[in-house]
């Protein structure tokens, strides 16, 4: 058998495409570590794609077997190229000596809490560090009055800072995953210069409005903490959990539930898709469902795990749309390839779109090995199925994720298998539940309070078991900083 | 169908596992709660009985959101009586978030003119709301529960639409009294205000309405928030310090701590104890 393993039998097609995946995205993540000046490296990157072209064609026509390998050479070297294309975005970072005074226009939803607003700005700015004009995302920090909006254009007169490292925390690194290159806080003048305008800008306005009303129907009718968790698992809202809360989940290995991590958006979609879908046929139920995921995605921020999730499902309804199914890793793998082209930073800089495939990875391929392990010790079958898919897709995700926990907060959760088993099937009830209090709250005041009451258990029973879980003794280990 | 027993399954449980966890908490006394919540350097209590709730100021930011959903009952979405002491940030940041969230009675305050953003939000909220602002004069009484009232003290309407360059003299002070006992509020107000208060009701020989077995010491336990004067005519057993642990005003100050031991006073401090409950009923107060 191993007399026949060579690079034709490798060769089929979907596999080809699995490989080429791989090893784009790992040029990708190779270049991230070697911060060239795009102007300096171009040349060399374009010679030496043509030169591997070259190869690789004298090679096919010799119908030799180092064509292969060239290629792959190839693919590795455009992976580096979709990194150094956003250079201009990413590196180096954007700073102003001194004051100065840019126009530009809001790109995201404004961040607002008690005290303060955030909003990404984009502009045309001079940075001082590469002596030439470029378009820069930058965070601006405001006070929390005057409110801005989504769309809004503004001149600004501020410095633009570098981001800092906190606490050992790369908030450049974090931010870059974002494509925001500099900061501004306490500008010295802002000034509204027009509205939000344009077809595309006042669609994604009006979707974040929705959620914001959506958010403040939920928050009306719903107390505290239980209202934060709510937002949390619906629509990824964060700002408003508490430190404690968030550090219990951080303990206890659950901060991707009000993460909207993939599993969430799945569970979205799914209710979405048996609410609506049913009563439509295949091909009305794929463009409503296509129209549904975007909506949700810009709604939502487009967050990585949204993201992800959302391209994932795609392509599922599409394949059940045409009546096939894709291999998994590829379609993990479109995802990867088509988020790491419009944004190769996140790569190396984004930590949900990290966790986020392998997470997804540890369910395809260890949730399948923790299955066989369990039946074997359960050779009775005592187990139901149920709890049998549950354990074994907690114990794959988390053993996928836990060495990059390790490595960025320092913490390994061993309780973190009892409580996903205790607290994540419940989730999906929650999430109904959130949504139709939310939209009872919308319609009628009195409805809301009586639906937000059925809901209440629900999310006390989550913040129960996850007070309660984050206080056994050893259930988490921190390593020392 | 099947989906259906399944939801209702989960449900079950997850009421049987919530019931159980009340059950393993103490039984609720009857009578009046007061809480003095933990949010940081700022001011936030609550008065509640049964489902009827006074909430006097709100803290610096929305701390006091998750304290009032674990202590008012399921399904109360209505504060029936919101006090602002003084509008300063660290007092009235967190009830422009309530007032987002909750049903407000009645907004109480001094009216006292500020122009900080927060106060502006907080004025803007109550008139988008409809939410009648009452500004008490002195001696003026309001009773949110059959057998509890609220008599204001100081400074009645003195300030309603005027400047103050020190907004802690502004503070509403007042005393919430039940059947049997009574507890004192006194905002931030500092020493020459407490001495002008003190020096009207000697005067007007009306002393005894200072008296109450709670006082919650006036500014964050600053060394410009407690006089003798007051304690001697308060009469006071416990003494509430509504402070944020390692703030940067160096509050409680040590003068006033030596000053409330004089006295006898058993001191809770919010940022040693967290929130501090007491039970008010017929047979007295009780601290926990």
């Amino acid at each position: 058998m191993f007399k026949r393993l060579s690079w034709k039998n490798i060769y089929f097609p979907f596999r080809i495409f699995t490989l080429i995946s791989c090893l784009f995205l790992s040029g990708t993540l190779l270049a991230s570590f070697v911060n060239i000046d795009l102007v300096a490296s171009w040349p060399i990157l374009v010679f030496g794609a043509i030169a591997l072209i070259l190869v690789a064609f004298i090679n096919f026509l010799l119908k030799n077997k180092f064509l292969a390998l060239f290629s792959l050479g190839l693919v590795i070297l455009l992976g580096a190229m979709a990194y150094y294309a956003h250079f201009d975005q990413g590196f180096p970072p954007c700073t102003s000596n001194g004051e100065i005074t840019f126009a530009g226009r809001i790109v995201t939803k404004p961040e607002i809490d008690y005290k303060q607003q955030k909003l990404v700005f984009e502009t045309e700015i001079f940075n001082a560090t590469t002596q030439r004009n470029q378009s820069a995302k930058l965070l601006v920090t405001l006070p929390r009055f005057p409110q801005y909006h989504f769309g809004e254009k503004l001149e600004i007169t501020a410095v633009v800072e570098q981001p800092v490292i906190l606490d050992g925390f790369d908030y450049a690194g974090y931010l870059k995953g974002k494509l925001i290159t500099g900061t501004v806080r306490n500008p010295a003048n802002v000034t509204f210069v027009a509205a939000n305008s344009g077809f595309g800008w006042k669609i994604a306005e009006d979707l974040y409005d929705t959620s914001t009303y959506f958010e403040q129907a939920l928050n009306r009718v719903i107390p505290e903490p239980q209202a934060s968790l709510a937002a949390g698992i619906l629509l990824g809202i964060k700002r408003n959990i508490s430190d404690e809360f968030m550090s219990s989940l951080q303990k206890t290995g659950l901060t991707h539930i009000i993460a909207l991590s993939g599993f969430n958006v799945t569970i979205i979609i799914a209710i979405f898709m048996n609410l609506v879908c049913v009563y439509l046929g295949k091909k009305r139920s794929f463009w409503l469902g296509l129209l549904f995921i975007l909506a949700f995605v810009v709604m939502t921020g487009a967050c990585s795990s949204v993201v992800r999730a959302a391209i994932f499902s795609m392509m599922l309804i599409f394949g059940k749309t045409i009546g096939r199914r894709g291999d998994q890793t590829n379609l993990m793998l479109v995802a990867a390839v088509a988020m790491v082209l419009a944004n190769p930073f996140i790569i190396r800089s984004d930590l949900g779109f990290q966790l986020s495939f392998l997470a997804f990875a540890g369910l395809i391929y260890f949730s399948p090995i923790f299955e066989k392990i369990i039946d074997k010790f359960d050779g009775h079958r005592v187990v139901s199925d149920f709890w049998k898919h549950s354990l074994a897709e907690t114990l794959g995700a988390q053993l996928a994720v836990a060495p990059l926990i390790l490595l960025q907060f320092g913490t390994v959760s061993f309780i973190s298998p009892a409580a996903n088993l205790l607290v994540v099937f419940i989730v999906p009830y929650a999430m109904i539940m959130t949504f139709w209090v939310g939209v009872s709250s919308m319609i009628y005041y009195p409805l809301g309070k009586i639906a937000a009451l059925l809901l209440w258990p629900f999310l006390e029973y989550i913040i129960v078991i996850v007070n309660w879980l984050a206080r056994v003794p050893m259930a988490f280990y921190q390593a020392v900083k | 169908m099947k989906k259906l027993t399944q939801f209702v399954l989960v449900f079950l449980l997850v009421c049987g596992v919530l019931i159980f966890t009340e059950i393993s908490k103490k039984p609720e006394i009857a009578g009046s709660q007061i809480y003095f919540f933990d949010v940081g350097q700022g001011d936030a209590a609550l008065i509640q009985e049964g489902d009827q709730q006074v909430l006097i100021d709100g803290g610096p930011d929305d701390k006091v959101l998750s304290e009032l959903g674990r202590v008012m009952p399921a399904g109360d979405r209505k504060i029936e009586h919101m006090i602002l002491t003084h509008p300063h940030a660290d007092h009235i940041v967190g009830l422009n978030q309530v007032l987002e969230r909750y049903e407000v009675g009645e907004v109480i305050s001094t009216g006292v003119v500020s122009t900080s953003s927060q106060y502006l939000e907080f004025l803007n909220n109550i008139k988008t709301k409809n939410i009648p602002f009452k500004v008490p004069k002195v001696g003026d009484e309001i009773a949110p529960f059959t057998d509890g009232k609220i008599d204001f003290l100081w400074p009645g309407d003195t300030y309603l639409s005027k400047e103050i360059d020190n907004l802690n003299n502004s503070s509403l002070v007042f005393r919430f009294c039940t059947v049997m006992s009574c507890a004192i509020f006194t905002g931030d107000a500092e020493q020459d205000e407490q001495e002008d208060m003190v020096a009207y009701y000697a005067k007007e020989n009306m002393l005894s309405e200072f008296e109450s077995k709670i006082i919650k010491v006036a500014h964050h336990g600053s060394s410009n928030g407690t006089t003798d004067s007051l304690l001697q005519n308060v009469k006071a057993i416990h003494a509430v310090i509504s402070v944020g642990a390692d703030n940067q005003f160096g509050h409680p100050h040590e003068a006033a701590l030596t000053l409330l031991k004089k006295y006898g006073l058993i001191i809770h401090r919010t940022d040693q104890n967290g929130t501090v409950r007491f039970i008010l009923n017929k047979d007295g107060v009780f601290p926990e």
